[in-house]
């Protein structure tokens, strides 16, 4: 959605910049001010020579200055010494001269033993002065900070009372002081009880403080003015100009102040010192801070803007602090075309000396990033280094070349797209197509920016058929239509004057519905080709035709917010070319915009170019042209406004005469007297890459294919039609979202989220992983290292690699071999270690837990069930089926039994393939116990393959035939209890009794066999392969390789550390494969988050 | 270099080419992104953020200095004197701007001397006379080792010689050596002398037809009601009388008024012994519209704190509160019956109040925003109906029924019954005469006033007249509804012929000596 409330950001800037001004009102020096050391002053001087008082609240801010033995001029306005005056006049210790009673004197200034003299004339004290609301009283109550917009200025006023916004309406303001609440805030009667005047007294309590006292001069005034019945003259003559006194002065060191002081000149002619109530701004408080006396603090070596404003009336002027330039001595300079000298004549007056040439290399990269948006390919970078003849020659030739070829239309017509708002949003996709393509034609025949802009201004018909159209479509309503037009074509901010006249211009609230009735007779209609088909609409808007014709319906007009009346249609400025009256308004209004005649309509637009090319506008920012805003160099930009028009506003003879000044073609390399240089030009400055340009930059160095959303594969970002397919990287790099025509919508700063996700982010990575990049086909093609490095240093950043980078890119290339090398040794030592470790292992493990199946000798049923001995050793149970008690003898001669396994073995010939002999294969073994000679062996550490839910094996051992293993439902596999002895038990007949005893009298085993062994407890400690096992088994020294082999295989197995190694052998061998194509992925990788890449230099 | 730093934090590459120095091109933020340089990254500052970065730190850090350097030059020898000295300083630290009444910060009220001791919401001392350390006061101001005190808040400390003359003039026992001519006192002996006419805002006729109620300053003046001389001076505290309104048996006088920022009065007079019966205290500025139950059993008035209030004209009581506006009440009016109570506001509304119960009924005027331009100013009952005439900012004197009879819809308008041609600017003044046939507007539209009297029934203007000399605030009839009187900007009464507007009679209420009054 477009922006519908009109952002005022001066306003909320300037509201805290005067709750910090209002509040200094009264701060006083305390500090008796001295020179310098080392100045020696040879000369003094007072300004004005004469002055005459005319009334009471007359005043006159002197200029003491000096002149130094260099030459320079110094402020010795604080520091001089007044002689003693007479009756006629007082002086205060900061030059200010006010009038005390009728007469004449002179007062003498010293300093130094240097004099000089000022005569004062005083009149009229005698008559009663006629106070006027509009020109006395209303100033002093700005200056008082009672209209400041954080006091009664604000929007609603403060605590039920509201004045005009610094004073702008006296009408308003008269009304609240005198009619409000039937004349509350004023008392004839009583003058000195008025409520006003006990306000700002702080007599009664006042939140906004003590703003005078009682008998100060604007007490009186205004007390003055009631006294003389609050009379309001509105058709009092108003301030026509301002001027600054000294105007562009130059202080000598930081730390140093100068006076100055504000002269306002009314429309009868009247001329009066304003210095007091004057509003005085540094336009950069890094290196001027002005207080409300006048007086300029410098700060630093630097030059700033003061902006001066009074009662609507500006002006500037720049403070130059010159700081300590001892052995600063100018080197005259290569002059390539007009613009050089002007540059020059800045910088010798500012003692700046401008860097040299920029290499070839640089050049090529930042001529083609500034022209066509897109670095130079390896092989224009090659060709234009290689190209025969002298460098000066080489560089015009390729800006000749560079200016109108394709990339330069994309490039160009891009900027346009931006500030034309070419923006499927509002214009769906075919307009914003049809509008784009437009404006692609007039960059590609270079057509005249006037005719271009007046294309755009009178545009009528359907949009589809006449793209510019949509200009109308984009910009509905024709105050917001106004603030775009004149920001985009004037660079002159029309916005905050709609609710107030403006606080940093001149102009008017008046002006701005004056100048918004040319665009209020725009009608619009329904395109038929498109019947029914919509753009854009939401919650509270509604959609808009897709298409629409544009036409001059001759009527409509739009109503002043202030008063409810229609204003007439008429320019804030004018100049001698008029179009008749009668015709269309559009057409009025592209006359007079696009006129060789307007002040800012040339002027802004090489200000912008100049702005592209440099980073800097000579204006900046490069659309926000104001009085408080001034050029740093108005020569220069004079000068090509000039030959712009000259020229039938071409813009890319302005591009061409740029680029080929040797002041484009400065290094970027700063010297020791231009190092803090950024605003005159004395050596290039970095520029960011805007975000396509810097996304193409990544795709073309790396040769792989963009692959953007909504476009071909190949499709570069400049190509994009708008911002209607998110991009993160681009949006992340501040590609505009088209909504306006601030300049202010494309950021060119670098912040950390964007940093870390170009380092880390996909865009990288996908055009470097990308296997058919060209960069990849390189490293298969270029055998040869050294070139390979070269090849990417010129394609990443239009270079060679030093001798350093190319030895560390070769390094690098190399470093795979070298890593796997490494890794092969690291794994052989550790190998060496692999016997010790596998011996403790061993060691570890004890005896190793090998079962020996017993062979039974007595097998018995207590239910009469047979069983049958199998050669495994295992019992096959069949025949009758009942609860049923097993006893099994058996003989083993193992000393030491730790342990018991019982295997319940499934069978082929049982239900449900066993091992139980119930239907469905289950069994469940109520008790299970052992004895050998007659001496039961306690059983212990129960544990089985499974255990039915309910039926742990637990349950066999616990002395309770109601519990019990079952293996439900893991039927038709073999599974096994086993159970330690709780003490080592020494071999003999032994003999196990199996209690089954579930309920039904068929859960019997089926098929069954017993095992012992005398392995290291516990038992379920490791469960070794039975083949590791075995080996085990077998005595150290007895083993077959095979079973040697077993083990220590098994053992490498286990150890992590030589898992890791192994490993990375592996990984590095397969590096080595492709070890170029990393090296140089790695140096594409460092190259791309480099500042030589992400600026243009 | 943070760019160093970045570039240096996923180091797999281990690349570190020549970095040489960099600077970032200008960024031309959109001012949302402001905040960014705050809490944000931004490696290296362009011109154009560091200009607006500084801006926001000016603002901030510029105060402090500014402040810090005024260092006062007064001595602390000697007797330290708390109205020359110690008043002054509080005035001047704006300490009075949050202490006040209206505003009460921490509940506490340095513009009154027994409060200023008294301290606030902490329950301690404030000042303890002889003793500074048990003052409360100085612990707030006094600043700590960080140069930083409680007190006043968000803005620099007071200077060493400021607490030390607070400091020595509470050893000294705090008296308040405040003069008592402080400010001009004036009583029925020692009646105000006026340098030039007061702004009359408010003329109204005796209920007999015999008198003219004039509001002055700081007194009402009672003239014969054909403008042949002055009967009495109703001498009082509030300098600035809002209204002066008759009891409806003529007995006594209602009078609203005060003194702006400082308090609020109602005042009921016996008109015959010339004598204030009571004067009622209310919030900390001036009252207006003050209106009387036709049973003459209350007063109501309106507040500048929003709130309208009924007392009881024998006791004093206070018998009807209501904060249902959200701005200024401007004038007040009881139903036909005085059981309810009837208020217009700047808030654009006009309100009905229920006085038994206190509560808020309706909004009488349309409750669509914007319907109204600016606030209601003016309200006048019908003699005999609950019929409504108001007048406000948009000029258009309307009559509204008090009673709602429809069903209410969004954006309705229903209590209307006539709006009248609008007069030029504001309408000041209104009233009905005695059968509510005719009534009567006064306006104001920058220094020029206007009086109009139309038809009730049909709208139509009977007559109107334009005074040049400046604005009219009041208008009223007389008994027979034969004269109408107005008086506005320029102090004037002017009598007209309530039937066609000629000019009767002018003077001047009061007598202007052209003398200096004493500022304090």
């Amino acid at each position: 959605m477009k922006l519908n409330q009109p952002f005022c950001f001066l306003c909320w800037v300037t509201a805290l910049v005067l709750t910090g001004l209002v509040l200094t009102v009264r701060g006083e020096e305390p500090v008796k001010e001295t020179l310098p050391a080392g100045l020696k002053v040879v000369a003094i001087e007072a300004k004005p020579a004469t002055v005459e008082l005319s009334h009471k609240f007359d005043y006159r801010q002197l200029l003491i200055s000096g002149k130094l033995e260099s030459g320079e001029t110094v402020d010795l306005t604080r520091m001089a010494q007044a002689s003693s005056p007479g009756s006629a006049v007082s002086v205060s210790n900061d030059g200010l001269l006010r009038a005390k009673a009728d007469g004449s004197e002179e007062i003498t200034f010293s300093y130094g033993g240097h004099s000089a003299k000022a005569a004062a004339k005083v009149s009229g004290m005698t008559q009663p002065h006629a106070v006027s609301f509009v020109r006395d009283v209303q100033p002093a109550l700005s200056r008082m900070g009672c209209n400041a917009g954080t006091c009664h200025g604000a929007k609603d006023g403060k605590a039920g009372f509201k004045l005009s916004l610094r004073g702008y309406d006296a009408l308003y303001d008269h009304r609240a002081f005198t009619d409000d609440i039937g004349g509350r805030r004023f008392n004839r009667a009583a003058p000195d009880q008025s409520l006003m005047l006990l306000k700002a007294t702080g007599s009664i309590p006042h939140v906004g403080g003590v703003r005078t006292n009682v008998g100060e001069p604007y007490y009186e005034l205004v007390r003055d003015w009631i006294n003389q019945g609050v009379k309001l003259d509105l058709k009092a003559p108003r301030v026509t100009k301002i001027d600054v006194l000294p105007f562009n002065p130059v202080v000598p060191l930081p730390g140093m102040k100068q006076q100055i002081t504000v002269i306002a000149t009314y429309a009868d002619g009247l001329v009066r010192d304003v210095t007091r109530e004057a509003f005085i701004e540094s336009g950069n408080i890094e290196i001027i801070e002005a207080n409300t006396s006048g007086v300029l603090t410098t700060l630093r070596r630097g030059e700033a803007p003061v902006l001066v404003r009074y009662e609507g009336a500006y002006a500037a002027t720049t403070i130059v602090c010159m700081g300590d330039r001892t052995g600063f001595a100018w080197q005259p300079q290569l002059v390539q075309n007009y613009i050089d000298p002007l540059v020059d004549k800045k910088l010798q007056a500012v003692k700046i000396l401008p860097s040299g040439l920029c290499s070839d290399e640089e050049f090529v990269r930042r001529v083609y990033l500034d022209l066509t948006g897109l670095p130079p390919t390896a092989g224009q970078v090659r060709e234009f280094l290689q190209a025969p003849g002298e460098s000066r020659a080489k560089r015009e030739a390729l800006v000749d070349q560079l200016i109108g070829s394709r990339e330069y239309v994309e490039h160009w017509t891009n900027k346009w797209a931006d500030m034309l708002q070419v923006n499927r949003k509002f214009l769906g996709e075919e307009g914003a197509a049809a509008l784009r393509s437009w404006i692609k034609e007039r960059v590609a025949t270079n057509q005249p920016y006037d005719q271009f802009a007046r294309d755009v201004i009178t545009a009528s018909g359907s949009n589809m058929e006449n793209p510019p159209a949509a200009y109308w479509k984009v910009n509905r309503d024709p105050a917001g239509a106004m603030e775009n037009t004149t920001h985009l074509f004037l660079a002159v901010r029309f916005n905050c004057n709609k609710c107030h006249d403006h606080p940093f211009e001149r102009w008017t609230q008046d002006q701005y519905y004056q100048l918004a009735q040319f665009f209020a007779q725009v009608g619009r209609k329904e395109d038929p080709t498109f019947t029914g088909q919509k753009v854009g609409g939401s919650a509270v808007e509604g959609a808009v035709p897709l298409v629409e014709v544009m036409y001059d319906n001759g009527s409509g007009d739009v109503k002043h917010d202030r008063t409810g009346q229609v204003v007439p249609a008429s320019f804030p400025y004018t100049h001698a070319d008029q179009s008749p009256a009668t015709a269309p308004r559009r057409e009025q209004l592209a006359h007079w915009i696009t006129s060789k005649d307007n002040q800012y309509f040339a002027k802004s637009y090489v200000n912008r170019l100049w702005g592209y090319l440099f980073g800097v506008g000579i204006i900046e920012p490069i659309d926000d042209i104001r009085a408080g805003n001034p050029p740093t160099n108005p020569e220069l930009l004079d000068a090509l406004t000039k030959d712009f028009i000259a020229s039938g506003f071409d813009a890319q003879h302005i591009l061409r005469t740029i680029c080929k000044s040797r002041t484009y073609q400065l290094s970027v390399a700063a010297n020791k007297w231009n190092d803090d240089d950024t605003i005159n030009y004395s050596h290039a400055i970095p520029r960011r890459l805007p975000a396509e340009a810097l996304y193409d930059a990544i795709y073309m160095a790396t040769g792989a294919t963009e692959k953007l959303p909504g476009v071909p594969a190949g499709f570069r970002a400049a190509q994009l039609l708008d911002g209607g397919a998110s991009v993160p990287f681009l949006d992340d790099f501040g590609k505009p979202v088209r909504e306006t025509a601030c300049e202010c919508e494309r950021s060119s700063g670098m912040v950390l989220g964007p940093i870390l996700k170009l380092i880390n982010g996909p865009t990288v990575a996908d055009a470097l992983a990308d296997p058919s990049s060209e960069l990849n086909q390189l490293v298969a093609n270029q055998p040869d290292d050294t070139k390979l490095i070269e090849e990417v240093f010129v394609r990443f950043l239009a270079r060679k690699p030093s001798a350093s980078e190319l030895k560390l890119g070769v390094e690098a290339l190399q470093a795979a071999a070298t890593e796997q090398a490494k890794a092969a040794a690291a794994l052989a030592e550790y190998e060496k270690q692999l016997p010790a470790k596998q011996a403790a292992w061993e060691a570890s493990l004890g005896k190793p837990v090998v079962w020996q199946p017993l062979d039974p000798t007595e097998m018995k049923s207590s239910a009469a069930a047979a069983f049958a001995k199998q050669d495994d050793k295992s019992i096959v149970v069949t025949g009758n089926l009942a609860k049923d008690l097993y006893t099994i003898v058996a003989k083993t001669d193992l000393k030491g039994i730790t342990g018991i396994k019982l295997e319940a073995l499934s069978d082929a010939a049982l239900a449900a393939g066993g091992p139980g002999r119930a239907q469905n294969g289950n069994f469940v073994v109520s008790e299970f116990k052992a004895a050998i000679d007659g001496n039961a062996v306690e059983l212990t550490g129960p544990s089985a393959d499974f255990s039915q839910e309910g039926w742990h094996v637990s349950g066999a051992i616990d002395g309770n035939d109601e519990t019990g293993w079952a293996i439900s439902a893991e039927f038709g596999k073999n599974h096994e209890a086993t159970f330690e002895t709780k003490a080592d038990a020494a071999g003999g007949t032994i003999t196990f009794t199996i209690s089954q005893q579930y309920v039904d009298g068929k859960h019997c085993l089926g098929k069954f066999r017993l095992s012992v062994t005398d392995g290291a407890r516990p038992l379920t400690k490791a469960k070794l392969p039975a083949l590791v096992a075995s080996a085990l088994a077998v005595p150290q020294g007895e083993r077959t390789p095979d079973q040697a082999a077993t083990i220590a295989a098994h053992y490498k197995s286990l150890d992590a550390e030589h898992a890791r190694l192994s490993a990375e052998v592996q990984k590095s061998a397969e590096q080595v494969k492709s070890a170029r194509a990393v090296g140089v992925q790695d140096l594409a990788w460092a190259l791309i988050n480099n500042p030589a890449f992400l600026f243009n230099r | 270099m943070e760019w160093q730093q970045l570039s240096a934090l996923p180091t797999g590459a281990a690349w570190f080419l020549a970095t040489p120095a960099y600077q970032l091109s200008p960024h031309r933020e959109l001012p949302e992104t402001l905040p960014r340089g705050a809490g944000g990254f931004v490696p290296a500052i362009s011109e154009g953020g560091l200009m607006r970065r500084q801006w926001l730190a000016f603002a901030v850090w510029v105060v402090p200095v500014a402040l810090a350097a005024a260092e006062p030059t007064t001595t602390t020898e000697g007797e330290i004197s708390y109205f020359k000295q110690v008043l002054p300083i509080l005035r001047q630290k704006n300490c009075t701007g949050c202490h006040q009444p209206a505003k009460k910060g921490g509940e506490y009220v340095m513009t009154e001397f027994a409060t200023l001791l008294k301290g606030g919401e902490s329950g301690e001392s404030a000042v303890v006379a002889g003793d500074p350390k048990k003052s409360n006061l100085l612990a707030q101001i006094t600043p700590g080792k960080d140069g930083k005190a409680e007190m006043p808040k968000d803005a620099p400390a007071l200077t060493a010689v400021e607490i030390e003359t607070i400091t020595k003039w509470i050893a000294q026992g705090a008296k308040d050596d405040t003069p008592a001519s402080n400010r001009p006192q004036y009583d029925a002996t020692h009646p105000p002398v006026y340098m030039a006419a007061p702004v009359l805002k408010s003329v109204e006729f005796s209920p007999d037809g015999t008198q003219l109620a004039i509001a002055g300053y700081h007194e009402v003046l009672l003239h014969k009601a054909d403008g042949s001389g002055l009967v009495a001076r109703l001498v009082g505290q509030s300098e600035r009388i809002e209204s002066a309104r008759f009891s409806p048996d003529g007995k006594f006088l209602a009078v609203s008024g005060g003194s702006p920022g400082r308090f609020g009065e109602l005042q009921i007079w016996d008109v015959e012994k010339r004598e204030l019966k009571l004067s009622i205290m209310v919030g900390y500025d001036t009252l207006y519209g003050a209106s009387w139950a036709p049973n003459g059993k209350m007063v109501a008035i309106g507040c500048s704190d929003n709130t309208i209030r009924a007392f009881d004209p024998e006791t004093g009581k206070q018998v009807l509160f209501s904060g249902a506006h959200n701005d200024w009440v401007l004038d007040t009016t009881f139903s036909v019956n005085s059981d309810h109570l009837i208020t217009v506001s700047r808030d654009m509304s006009m309100k009905l109040i229920e006085v038994k119960t206190e509560r808020f009924i309706d909004n009488i005027t349309s409750i669509t925003p914007g319907a109204l331009k600016g606030g209601l100013i003016a309200i006048d009952r019908h003699p005999t109906k609950d019929e409504l005439l108001c007048g406000g900012s948009d000029g258009a004197p309307k009559i509204f029924k008090m009673v709602r009879t429809e069903a209410r819809k969004i954006g309705d308008n229903a209590n209307l019954l006539r709006e009248f041609g609008a007069l030029p600017g504001r309408v000041f003044g209104v009233a009905y005469n005695h059968d509510g046939a005719k009534i009567a507007a006064g306006s104001s539209s920058d220094g020029v006033g206007e009086v109009r009297v139309y038809n009730a029934m049909d709208g139509a203007v009977i007559w109107k007249v334009t005074v040049p000399e400046g604005g009219i605030y009041t208008v009223d009839f007389n008994k027979d509804s034969s004269i109408v009187a107005v008086g506005g900007f320029d102090g004037d009464v002017r009598l007209y012929n309530a039937t066609d507007g000629t000019l009767i009679k002018r003077f001047t209420p009061v007598e202007v000596s052209g003398a200096t009054v004493a500022a304090n």
